[in-house]
């Protein structure tokens, strides 16, 4: 290919403003060009071929990661559980983690809002007992519009706020929730 | 034949107009960028005032920049260069003088009721619809102002910067126009022709080529006339300019949808706005290798000139946002990009580097011209606006891609139990608070800068002489069509003539021509996805459940659209895991057919609020508007006590309800006594309140904002809306 003439002046002349008769650059027509085939390619890969698309790598995502977190998480129960609160370190570990996760349904002392009063002895979703309690934290009342803290917290953190909450009973909240659910004695 | 020769003088009184209002506007847009970039660490200086809030003040600063900074900058520069290239003095002092005077009412209108709340919301549209007129008549002035110019040229040919403003033109006026198409339903407030999804597209259609079109041609225009100018040298390849012009032409407005990826858009537009985009990056490029090409052998002069120094940064910038741009519009870099900082560096290193160096550069070359002083006042001044204007740019950017960047990987981090693992957004935003001192610093270099070349400014005119006179010109009337001019086609086969590029030589003197493929190439490309997005019903499936908002919750919305909270929130969760964790389901098309406008947010300096609704009692909503920092001590949001005070204007519910009942929302039964509708549920949210153990609210804005926060993303879930 012969060797094209640069700066040939062009008979323009606008108020004073002249032009060269320059070529393209090679690089710049050569990825100029490589844009568009790849543009075409992408276009019937994802939507004339019907290859996965942004909301299959989300369905694909959610997949891989249910297929890989642990089914349940095991925590203390029992008696095991209910000696916990009298362990002032946890319960107070339990009780930050209730005020920034739970205190918005149940307030910070669980007089309850949205979320029943657990202070008293009456108990809608559970018992009351610590594997009651547990199962309600770690489950949710989906329902109810709590969600399940199972997925969310460690063990050890299941554990903490179950103690905590375990403390609640029998306090006396700024503002009591009318009691809701079943007597427990 | 022979050839009349014509005395004409150019009218540079309205340039020296144009240029003044361009430094001082600049100073004001730039100055309420520093107040909230201040803002956004020191919440406090919000002063507990409505008209101070991030909310309204950050669309006073993109409109004062764009609108009134890079406008004013642009007629003046085309004032000055249309007129010499077309040897003509413009077609009518007055339409210049209603131009300039109308836009600058228009921008102080702007400056008034921003602050007040008065906003359709939509990004760099927000202006009310009285407003929106007063746009449209002013740029139907301009248009025929410089058609009419154009039609009594003395020039046969149209140069390249010519072209740039005649798309500058028609691309504008068709983009704002139907972006901007609403109801009205009171004196200050409109309703959108579109909903949702359309309505989101409309948006990103305008607000894409508003800087394609407000920010990039009429620019390359400017830079087409004063670069070669201020260097004397020859523009480096006329083929260049055809192709890239054409090209940006054609391909910019396809590239809108890249502003909604992971979004509700249907995906076949999100992927066109990708490509288009990416096709866009060697067109956007030839206009700055046409610029710094144009240089060689001119280097020298550019390290004596501080208008070349300007000239080459505003350049470079532009090659830098245009490799920036298309990278961000490829989905996998948007999902970490997008409702970041890092877009917020992207369009301030385009509008600080490119749309501003240009236009110092530009006033600076200019002044001694328009004011007859052969030289600017200070030569040291304008070095220093420039190295001040450098550096403060730097900072900036620095900073602010750190800073998206860094809260773009925090949101998407889990741990290694799959936990998020920063699940606060509080936390995520705390991360950026030095970032955000030193962009404040850059920010205040830079204006530094511009407030140095006001007072050069002012010094410059007073070294004026006292009679400032048009100056005269002359040049021979065009006599005939021209043709005998046009490039001979010597048997040239129809491939080897249209490769050649000889036939837009023809097009170059047939202005009405020229002009007509110009909006055939606008409108082509906008009607190829627009008439699919809103015909095919399909692409909005509907959702049964989803249903209009009561009169309620349709004011307290309007509230947060006038208090802006989209600026900081938004109302849109892409479908990844890390935003379903930390938001909920993934918002679908059929949730937003009752949104007018949509509210989908483009930065997220709060967290997402599409599910927020029942996910906190009223009385947290309370406090938190009281005094956000009461229920987050780390925010940054300012307060909002106004809205605890103010009684909610009942009159104003049927006028509302009325206009989005035109609008075809199905309203049904609630049509007739909508007021008393709303009293109805303002009083029992009220009362709820109270039972929460909070003040007595009753029949305050804040109720109704509650009202609409508590539905928000709600009815997807809900069959037992219907009591509402």
């Amino acid at each position: 290919m012969s060797k094209e003439i640069l700066d040939q002046l062009l008979d323009h002349d606008y108020d004073g403003i002249k032009e060269y008769d320059n070529p393209l650059p090679g690089w710049w027509k050569f990825l100029w060009y490589a844009s568009m085939v790849f543009s075409a390619i992408y276009f019937v890969w994802f939507h004339i071929l019907g290859k996965p698309g942004v909301l299959d790598s989300y369905e694909s995502d959610m997949a891989a990661f249910e297929a890989s977190k642990p089914k349940s998480v095991q925590t203390l129960g029992g008696d095991a559980l209910f000696a916990l609160t009298s362990d002032s370190e946890r319960v107070g570990a339990g009780r930050e983690i209730f005020v920034s996760k739970c205190a918005a349904c149940h307030t910070n002392d669980g007089g309850g809002l949205i979320g029943p009063n657990l202070c008293d002895n009456y108990w809608k979703n559970s018992d009351g007992s610590p594997d009651g309690v547990m199962h309600t934290i770690k489950k949710g009342v989906i329902e109810k519009g709590m969600i399940a803290w199972e997925p969310l917290l460690t063990a050890e953190e299941l554990e903490n706020v179950a103690a905590f909450v375990l403390t609640l009973r029998g306090t006396t909240p700024e503002n009591p929730k009318a009691p809701e659910g079943d007597l427990y004695e | 034949m022979e050839q009349r020769i014509e005395r004409f003088r150019y009218d540079d009184a309205v340039v020296r107009l144009f240029t003044g209002a361009t430094v001082i506007w600049g100073i004001v847009g730039m100055l309420v960028g520093v107040i909230i970039a201040f803002q956004l660490f020191m919440p406090q200086l919000s002063f507990n005032l409505p008209w101070l809030t991030f909310g309204r003040l950050r669309p006073l600063h993109t409109n004062a920049v764009i609108f009134a900074f890079a406008g004013n900058a642009i007629f003046a520069g085309m004032y000055y260069s249309t007129q010499r290239l077309l040897k003509a003095r413009m077609f009518s002092d007055l339409l210049s003088k209603i131009h300039f005077w109308g836009w600058q009412l228009i921008i102080v209108s702007a400056a008034i009721t921003l602050p007040l709340g008065i906003t359709q919301s939509k990004e760099y549209a927000e202006l009310e619809w009285p407003i929106d007129i007063a746009v449209a008549l002013i740029w139907v002035v301009f248009a025929i102002n410089f058609f009419g110019t154009m039609a009594k040229r003395r020039e046969r040919h149209l140069y390249v910067a010519i072209w740039f403003y005649i798309a500058t033109i028609i691309a504008i006026a068709i983009l704002y126009i139907f972006n901007n198409l609403a109801l009205p339903a009171l004196m200050f407030k409109s309703y959108s022709l579109y909903a949702g999804v359309q309505d989101a597209f409309m948006q990103w259609w305008y607000g894409h080529n508003a800087v394609a079109f407000f920010l990039t041609t009429p620019f390359l225009g400017l830079m087409y006339y004063f670069l070669p100018k201020a260097a004397d040298r020859p523009v480096y390849s006329y083929k260049l300019s055809i192709l890239h012009f054409w090209s940006l032409v054609f391909i910019y407005i396809w590239a809108g949808p890249h502003h909604l990826h992971y979004t509700a858009l249907p995906e076949w537009a999100s992927t066109l706005g990708m490509l288009f985009s990416l096709m866009l990056w060697m067109p956007s490029w030839g206009g700055m290798i046409n610029g710094l090409l144009t240089l060689r052998g001119r280097w020298d002069r550019v390290a004596a000139d501080p208008v070349l120094k300007f000239f080459v940064v505003a350049v470079t910038f532009y090659g830098m946002s245009t490799f920036e741009g298309p990278m961000l519009s490829i989905k996998s870099v948007n999902s970490l990009s997008h409702y970041t900082d890092w877009t917020i560096a992207h369009v301030h290193s385009g509008a600080l580097g490119w749309n501003g160096f240009l236009a110092f550069g530009m006033v600076y070359w200019l002044l001694p011209r328009l004011y007859k002083t052969g030289k600017v006042w200070s030569h040291k001044m304008m070095e220093l606006h420039f190295w001040l204007g450098t550096v403060g740019i730097l900072l900036y950017i620095v900073a602010i891609y750190s800073a998206g960047v860094t809260q773009g990987l925090m949101w998407r981090a889990f741990d290694a139990t799959g936990r998020l693992a920063y699940p606060d957004f509080v936390e995520t935003v705390m991360q950026l608070m030095p970032m955000y001192m030193v962009r404040a610093l850059g920010g205040i270099l830079y204006i530094t800068g511009a407030i140095l070349a006001g007072v050069n400014m002012i010094m410059t005119m007073r070294m004026a002489p006292a009679k400032l006179e048009d100056p005269e010109a002359e040049a021979p009337a065009l006599i005939g069509d021209g043709s005998e001019l046009d490039p001979p086609r010597e048997g040239r086969g129809a491939i080897a003539w249209t490769t050649s590029l000889a036939w837009h030589r023809i097009w170059e003197r047939k202005g009405v021509l020229f002009t007509v493929w110009v909006a055939i190439s606008v409108a082509t490309a906008s009607l190829f996805e627009i008439i699919p997005t809103f015909l095919i019903k399909s692409n909005v499936p509907t959702i049964a459940s989803v249903k209009p908002y009561t009169p309620l919750e349709n004011y307290g919305r309007d509230l947060y659209v006038a208090e802006g909270c989209y600026n900081c929130h938004s109302q849109m969760i892409r479908p990844m895991r890390h935003e379903t964790e930390r938001y909920g389901e993934y918002s679908k098309p059929g949730e937003f057919v009752y949104d007018r406008p949509f509210q989908w947010g483009s930065r997220r300096i709060g967290p997402d609020l599409h599910r927020i609704g029942g996910k906190y009692p009223h009385l947290w909503h309370v406090r938190h508007m009281e005094e956000p920092r009461s229920t987050t001590p780390q925010s940054i949001m300012p307060p909002y006590p106004w809205l605890a005070e103010n009684d909610i204007d009942y009159e104003t519910i049927q006028p509302r309800i009325d206009a989005l009942l035109m609008l075809g929302v199905p309203y049904g039964d609630v049509v007739n006594n909508a007021e008393q509708v709303a009293r109805d549920q303002a009083k029992q949210i009220a009362d709820e309140i109270v039972a929460q153990g909070g003040p007595d609210l009753a029949d305050k804005d804040i109720v109704a904002l509650i009202a609409y926060l508590q539905r928000l993303g709600t009815d997807i879930h809900s069959g037992d809306t219907a009591g509402r």
